[in-house]
């Protein structure tokens, strides 16, 4: 039910959307941080995660998150995510990551609210 | 008064013929060729075995005795009494000694030697061989002699009258079993309860006529269940009472009517107890039941009926029932259990009850269990303990490990000796202790009574005259062998016999204990070779007149203190060291480069070989030993008095020791550089010296041609090699073939006696240790050995060293539901041998020391795990009273049964899987075939074996493979794997009707064979390298079984036609493809057993860091509980009590679980008890520490660690609390309320180099609950793959708060998160979970 995991990666204006699919475990953390990493490389400092798929995460793909939080935040850029499921809301929430992030409810509000964030 | 030591009599005997010891049967057979023309000896040898198998009783018994005058024309005309035999038994008449003696073990006594001590001269000596005498006896006028012969059953008694020792008279009672003697007390008559075809017969032998007299024939007694005739047997003065059935008859001793006295209303068991030593009672349980029956004079019995409570079982030997005199007192013990009750009419109350499980102080090993009131003091003691009960009430306990008790009961004292060489002195007239004194003794062992006061004991280090009133020693022998102290009838003669001497002392005038020695025999052949002079005038000095009394002589001091000098020059202490305070001796050994030191207790050297400089062991029953050192070897040899350095180039690189004799093993590859060569060589002693030869060679060649490899056995006799004896043998087989040593010594290696005692050498014995990653289970033990394994040991240093682990241990006769799973051992200076023990499913550490045990109990039905490379605690089970274990299975499951009931254990004992399966219930033999994962049982009852599948995926419906029943099936092949075989080749035999039968294991049918053609083949119960062996005939006998041929044909394989000639020679095929896939395994199972050692430690290490579990903190309850994803885990709790009353509880989660996980957790505990140490509880830089060690202390990139972290003050009723990437901590409240506490999150340690920790406060008073935890729990998901979820979890806890065990509180909520996921019992993540609730008042440190 856990086994497979993917990404997919698209840009919207300025703003990076991922996709995810899947447990957010090493795994998915991984490809997050792979993905994360070309789109960083190809310019960008909006990003948005559509958790809408995973239904879970643990803490080491929170750790990927965190980590690309950290580079988000040293460039001074924007994260953003969306479709959270309640736990990894409250996940978000007890990991301290609400303090750097915003949770909006789908997609489309957090595009919105991207687009006017400076 | 004088007394005799009771156990120097041999008043009564009891022999089984069915339990002789396999080296009995080879001396028997083996010992007259090596002395005899081969031809006359084995014709006559034939002979006798045709006649004996034909039950040809007369010329069986012609043919023997011809024998006999053959051995018995030694001329023993110049005797000397050397100490070179082994005395069984002396009696003394006060003119002639009469001892039972071997040349071997004691308990293989096969002479009779009558000394005069008074003229010096030995009178005449019987030698028997090969019969063994198992007892002896004297009448007034007779000395009776009773003899075995191991082939047939019957018996020999001899005797002769004790004027004319020369004029002995034989009969042959042929056809008896077993055989029980008593004599009477004051007349020439001997009572004999003798087991044949008709059952038990009680008869007289009277050796003046040489005639019997059948007084009984007990019809109704089932001999199938060995109940003994003597336990049933009530004397007085006019009768011999007996229980028959259910029926007391009184046997008249003048007329031999029979009467029937009393009818009992239950049959007699063999558990009840009979006394008549004040007053004729019995005491029996059935059930409810309690029965006193009693006789209140003139046969007048009275039967007393009380309702127990409940109903107690007494169904084994090991169990003890006994009431005091006043009938007030009623008491149940068990090898681990006391009950007392309290008798009251027809009931009984319950009014004590311990047990090992319960607290009781010590276990005490069966055998040596003793249970008696006095008045109505309850004695409960053995060597383990002593514990006396007033009443009910606990008065008196000494449970030291290494104790020992006698109790003497005309003075009804204890002695009791209690290590490190304290004596203690109890009266027990008014149960005070006397005397506490300490001597340099290890043991007692009492020999005399002398004047309702002075006690003559013998003890490891001599023996001692004391006086038990005052503790005063009287006199102290040192160590000269002392083996026996006796009073002849008169009182007015006492003998003292040691190896080297006997001695008798005339006691003139007891009342003043004073005595002369009149006579000492036996130093001629000392002095004759003693050159130092030390012991020139010793004879002399000795025959001089000596004082027997407190005021000794100066003069005997002076003889007992150069015998002293003399025989303890060398000694062997312990295991491992010698002893000698003869400056002489300690320069010899120091110039052969020993090392000393002094031992400042006792003031006297110490010679100690190191282990890694040399091969040292040590023969148990004789005080020598020997020492192969250095590079080139050298061989040394100690031996009292002796000393023999052999200098010979031995490639020792291991050894193995039995009862007299020492191994070598030489392990060196042949000139292919392919084949490793194993020749153990013999090490023993013999009339010319030293023998060292080949014992046992073995060769591993290839046979190109026909693409396989042979092995060939050549094994010789090893009694061949010896003067006199057989030899019990140790036997160890390597797995492996070819390729390297490590391979083809895979660390197993060395027996060492343990016991010395050898009274139960049943079998031989095989090491088959199973290997489960870096974990050894051992099966089982018979004989009476520690088999060691030694883990880690190189093939060219093998020896017992620090951390060997012990895998099998037999030798005393604990039930057979004793399992050793365990174990740890190791020998530094004199300091015992601890191992573990797992017996019913209770834990129970043992120390050995000077090949005694001590031992003690842990808690009852768990099944423990400890690793055996450390000794160290790893996980531990319930187990309901009664499993037995049964072995693993591939997947390392552990086994274990009851009745109907399989039980599965995992390893790691993480999870448990019973089943129920029908064919099981009650069987009474199992083997284990771990390769195929098959169990087969065979259940004696049924007659049915069954085969089952304990394969870890097997459907529990589908486990049974097959049931067939075998009749009459004598004997069970174990179906040991064939080393160099595939699984599917492991297959059992069995022995029925004089047939072999090979099963094919898989389905239980019978694939060949094999008629034996001797009807007493048996005796080498295993089958090793595909080579059954057996015994018959005085042969050993090989069948190889073939496999590689279907259908596996039986091929009579050889047999040894005389003791000189090799025993057998067999081949075993095998072919190249299955040695490279083995080898191929072996590799990979060795990798993966490093891996496993390494996770082992790191799980063993994170163990200790979690306070798994319930803790009372005075005002606070704190329970954790935590369950691991991966063998280590990346959760963490703790707590720790501040000195100010104050609570620091913490909970962690380390991101991912398994080593690096467990690693940063290690380093954030050792962190917060640095931070926490002087009570510096700064929330903020607490954490602010922490985030800094975490951060550049973790083993992987991008590793943090969630951390909730709490004080709670008591005075001031507060929680303060920060949360940093963990779940926020729930309280639910007195008031009802119940929710998280508003914390505000923020990023786990290790990720910023400097943050911010918020910090909230919240009351926290009497009746709260606290609850933290990891997120693994709310984050179990389950089939449709939907997380459980904060709320559910919440919900969860809140709801049931009111759960007055938190234990069950949590248990409550682990449960309800794994029934979530399915019921599945994998988990995804850690999950940990701590509960603190506040009780009321101030926390105590």
């Amino acid at each position: 039910m856990l086994d497979s995991f993917t990404v997919d990666t698209r840009r919207e204006g300025p703003v990076w959307v991922f996709s995810t699919h899947g447990y957010i475990n090493n795994v998915g953390g991984e490809t997050i941080a792979k993905r994360f990493e070309e789109a960083h490389a190809d310019g960008g400092s909006k990003y948005l995660f559509d958790l809408g798929d995973s239904k879970i995460i643990n803490s080491i793909g929170v750790s990927f998150l965190i980590e690309i939080l950290e580079r988000i935040l040293e460039t001074n850029g924007t994260m953003a995510f969306c479709n959270c499921a309640p736990i990894i809301e409250k996940t978000f929430k007890i990991m301290g990551i609400m303090q750097y992030a915003t949770i909006y409810p789908t997609v489309k509000e957090a595009l919105a609210g991207m687009r006017e964030a400076v | 008064m004088l007394r005799l030591a009771p156990h120097r009599r041999t008043d009564t005997m009891k022999f089984n013929m069915h339990r002789l010891p396999l080296t009995a049967f080879f001396i028997v057979l083996c010992f007259p060729f090596p002395l005899f023309a081969a031809g006359t000896i084995e014709a006559n040898y034939r002979s006798t075995m045709e006649a004996y198998r034909e039950q040809d009783w007369e010329r069986a018994e012609r043919l023997a005795r011809i024998t006999l005058q053959q051995i018995d024309s030694r001329n023993w005309k110049d005797w000397y009494y050397t100490g070179g035999r082994r005395t069984r038994m002396a009696y003394f008449t006060g003119d002639l000694v009469y001892m039972t003696t071997s040349e071997g073990q004691p308990w293989e006594s096969n002479k009779v030697e009558i000394h005069d001590p008074l003229r010096n001269k030995l009178v005449r000596v019987y030698d028997f061989d090969p019969w063994l005498i198992f007892g002896s006896t004297h009448t007034p006028n007779y000395t009776v002699t009773f003899l075995r012969w191991s082939e047939y059953i019957g018996y020999k008694i001899v005797w002769f009258e004790k004027g004319s020792p020369e004029n002995e008279r034989t009969i042959l009672r042929d056809s008896i079993e077993e055989v029980n003697a008593t004599r009477k007390e004051d007349d020439d008559l001997i009572e004999l309860y003798e087991k044949g075809p008709r059952g038990w017969v009680l008869s007289v032998f009277e050796p003046a006529t040489g005639s019997f007299k059948e007084v009984h024939h007990f019809e109704t007694i089932d001999i199938s269940k060995s109940v003994s005739a003597q336990a049933h047997l009530i004397k007085d003065a006019e009768y011999w009472k007996f229980l028959d059935g259910n029926k007391l008859y009184g046997l008249n001793v003048g007329t031999w009517g029979k009467e029937l006295l009393f009818t009992l209303p239950f049959e007699i068991s063999p558990y009840d107890v009979f006394t008549n030593t004040r007053s004729e009672k019995l005491v029996a349980v059935r059930g409810d039941t309690l029965y006193i029956v009693t006789n209140a004079g003139d046969n007048d019995y009275e039967i007393r009926t009380i309702h127990l409570p409940y109903p107690l079982h007494v169904n084994h030997w090991t169990q003890r029932i006994a009431s005091d005199d006043s009938g007030r007192w009623f008491a149940q013990t068990d090898t681990d259990s006391l009950r007392i009750f309290s008798l009251d009419g027809d009931s009984a109350r319950l009014v004590r009850s311990a047990s090992s499980c319960l607290g009781s102080t010590y276990l005490i090993l069966p055998d040596r269990i003793n249970t008696f009131w006095k008045g109505d003091t309850l004695v409960h003691h053995g060597d383990a303990g002593l514990e006396l009960f007033k009443g009910a009430r606990p008065i008196y306990d000494i449970d030291a490990g290494d104790l020992r008790t006698n109790y003497i009961k005309g003075l009804e004292y204890f002695l009791v000796y209690r290590a490190p060489g304290e004596f203690l002195a109890l009266d027990m007239r008014d149960l005070q202790v006397e005397w506490t004194k300490t001597f340099t003794v290890t043991n007692l062992q009492v020999l005399a009574v002398l004047e309702d006061r002075y006690v003559l004991f013998d003890h490891i280090d001599g023996m001692s005259l004391l006086d038990i009133k005052t503790g005063e020693e009287l006199l102290q022998v040192p160590r000269v062998g002392i083996f026996a102290a006796d009073l002849n009838a008169d009182g007015n003669r006492i003998l003292l016999g040691g190896d080297d001497f006997i001695g008798v002392f005339e006691i003139p005038n007891q009342s003043k204990l004073r005595g002369d020695l009149i006579a000492v025999s036996g130093l001629s052949k000392w002095a004759a070779e003693d050159t130092s002079g030390a012991l020139k005038d010793v004879r002399t000095a000795l025959s001089s007149s000596m004082r027997l009394s407190s005021g000794l002589s100066e003069d005997l001091l002076q003889i007992l203190t150069d015998l002293k000098l003399r025989k303890e020059s060398l000694r062997l202490i312990g295991d491992m060291a010698i002893r000698t305070d003869d400056e002489t001796w300690r320069k010899r050994l120091e110039n052969e480069g020993m090392e000393f030191f002094i031992d400042p207790k006792i003031s006297e050297y110490y010679a100690i070989f190191k282990l890694n400089e040399g091969v040292i062991a040590f023969p148990a029953l004789i005080f020598a030993f020997g020492v192969a050192k250095g590079e080139d070897r050298t061989l040394y040899w100690f031996e009292e008095p002796h000393y023999r350095i052999e200098r010979r180039a031995l490639p020792v690189c291991g050894f193995s020791v039995t009862q007299e004799h020492l191994f070598f093993f030489e392990y060196k590859i042949d000139d292919s550089g392919e084949n490793l060569i194993w020749s153990p060589l013999l090490f023993t002693e013999s009339i010319d010296g030293i023998n060292l030869g080949p014992l046992l060679t073995t060769k591993i060649e290839e046979d190109p041609e026909n693409q396989r490899y042979i092995e060939y056995a050549i094994e010789v006799p090893s009694n061949s090699y010896t003067r006199d004896r057989a030899l019990t043998e140790i036997r160890v087989r390597w797995g492996g073939i070819g390729g390297d040593q490590s391979e083809m010594f895979p660390k197993y290696t060395a027996g060492i006696d343990l016991t010395g005692n050898g009274a139960n050498w049943y079998d031989s014995m095989l090491v088959d240790p199973v290997r489960i990653g870096n974990r050894f289970f051992a099966h089982r033990m018979w004989g009476n050995r520690v088999m060691m394994i030694a883990e880690g040991s190189q093939a060219d240093s093998i020896g017992v060293e620090v951390g060997d682990i012990v895998v099998s241990f037999g030798g005393y006769p604990i039930n057979n539901a004793m399992q050793v799973n365990i174990i740890k051992t190791f020998f530094p200076d004199r300091h015992p041998m601890e191992f573990t023990v797992i017996r019913n499913g209770g834990r129970l550490n043992f120390t050995v020391l000077n090949g005694r045990i001590g031992y003690e109990s842990l808690p009852c039905n768990k099944l423990i795990e400890i690793d055996p490379a450390t000794g160290e605690y790893l996980a531990e089970i319930d187990l309901p009273p009664g499993y037995g274990n049964e072995g693993l299975n591939s997947a390392g499951e552990l086994l274990y049964s009851l009745k109907d009931t399989l039980m599965f254990f995992d390893p790691l004992m993480q999870k448990q899987k019973k089943i129920i399966i029908e064919a099981v219930a009650e069987h009474r033999r199992h083997w284990p075939v771990p390769a195929m994962d098959i169990l087969i049982m065979y259940n004696r009852n049924t007659e049915e074996m069954v085969a089952l599948d304990i394969s870890k995926t097997a459907d529990d419906a589908d486990r049974v493979l097959w049931k067939e029943t075998f009749d009459n099936v004598y004997r069970l092949f174990g179906a040991s794997r064939y080393p160099y075989s595939d699984s599917e080749k492991d297959f059992p035999v069995l022995l029925r009707d004089g047939t072999l039968l090979l099963l094919d294991t898989a389905t239980g049918s019978v694939i060949a064979r094999e008629t034996i053609p001797f009807r007493d083949f048996g005796l080498i119960p295993q089958i090793w390298n595909g080579i059954l062996y057996g015994t018959a005939a005085g042969k050993i006998f090989g069948w190889k079984i073939d496999y590689y041929h279907p259908p596996f044909p039986w091929k009579y394989a050889g047999f040894g036609a005389s003791a000189f000639v090799p025993l057998l020679l067999v081949s075993i095929l095998l072919n190249r493809h299955r040695i490279e896939k083995l080898k191929a395994r072996q590799a990979v199972e060795l990798k993966r057993a490093e891996i496993d050692a390494e996770v082992s430690a790191a799980r063993r290490l994170q163990a200790g860091l979690i306070p798994v579990g319930a803790h009372d903190l005075g005002a606070f309850q704190f329970v954790g509980k935590f369950i691991p994803a991966s063998e280590v885990a990346g959760d963490y709790f703790d707590f720790r009590l501040l000195d100010d009353g104050r609570l620091v509880v913490v909970i962690g989660d380390v991101s991912g679980h398994g080593l690096p996980a467990g690693i940063l957790v290690s380093m954030a505990k050792a962190s917060l008890m640095t931070l926490n140490r002087n009570g510096d509880t700064d929330l903020t830089q607490t954490l602010d520490s922490l985030n800094e060690v975490v951060r550049n202390g973790s083993p992987e990139k991008s590793m943090f660690m969630t951390i909730c972290y709490l004080i709670i003050d008591p005075e001031r009723q507060k929680i303060s609390c920060s949360a940093n990437g963990h779940p926020f901590p729930l309280i639910a409240r007195q008031d009802g309320s119940c929710s998280e506490i508003g914390v505000k999150g923020g990023y786990p340690l290790g990720i910023r180099e400097k943050q911010i920790f918020q910090v909230v406060e919240t009351d926290f008073q009497p009746g709260d609950t606290l609850l933290v935890y990891t997120d693994g729990l709310p984050e179990q998901v389950g089939p449709e793959g939907e997380p459980w979820g904060y709320d559910n979890f919440i919900t969860t806890f809140c709801n049931n708060v009111g759960i007055a065990d938190l234990e069950d509180l949590i248990d409550g909520i682990f449960q309800k998160a794994l029934a979530y996921t399915g019921g599945g019992d994998e988990t995804e993540d850690d999950m940990a979970l701590v509960a603190i609730r506040y009780k009321s008042g101030q926390l105590r440190e």
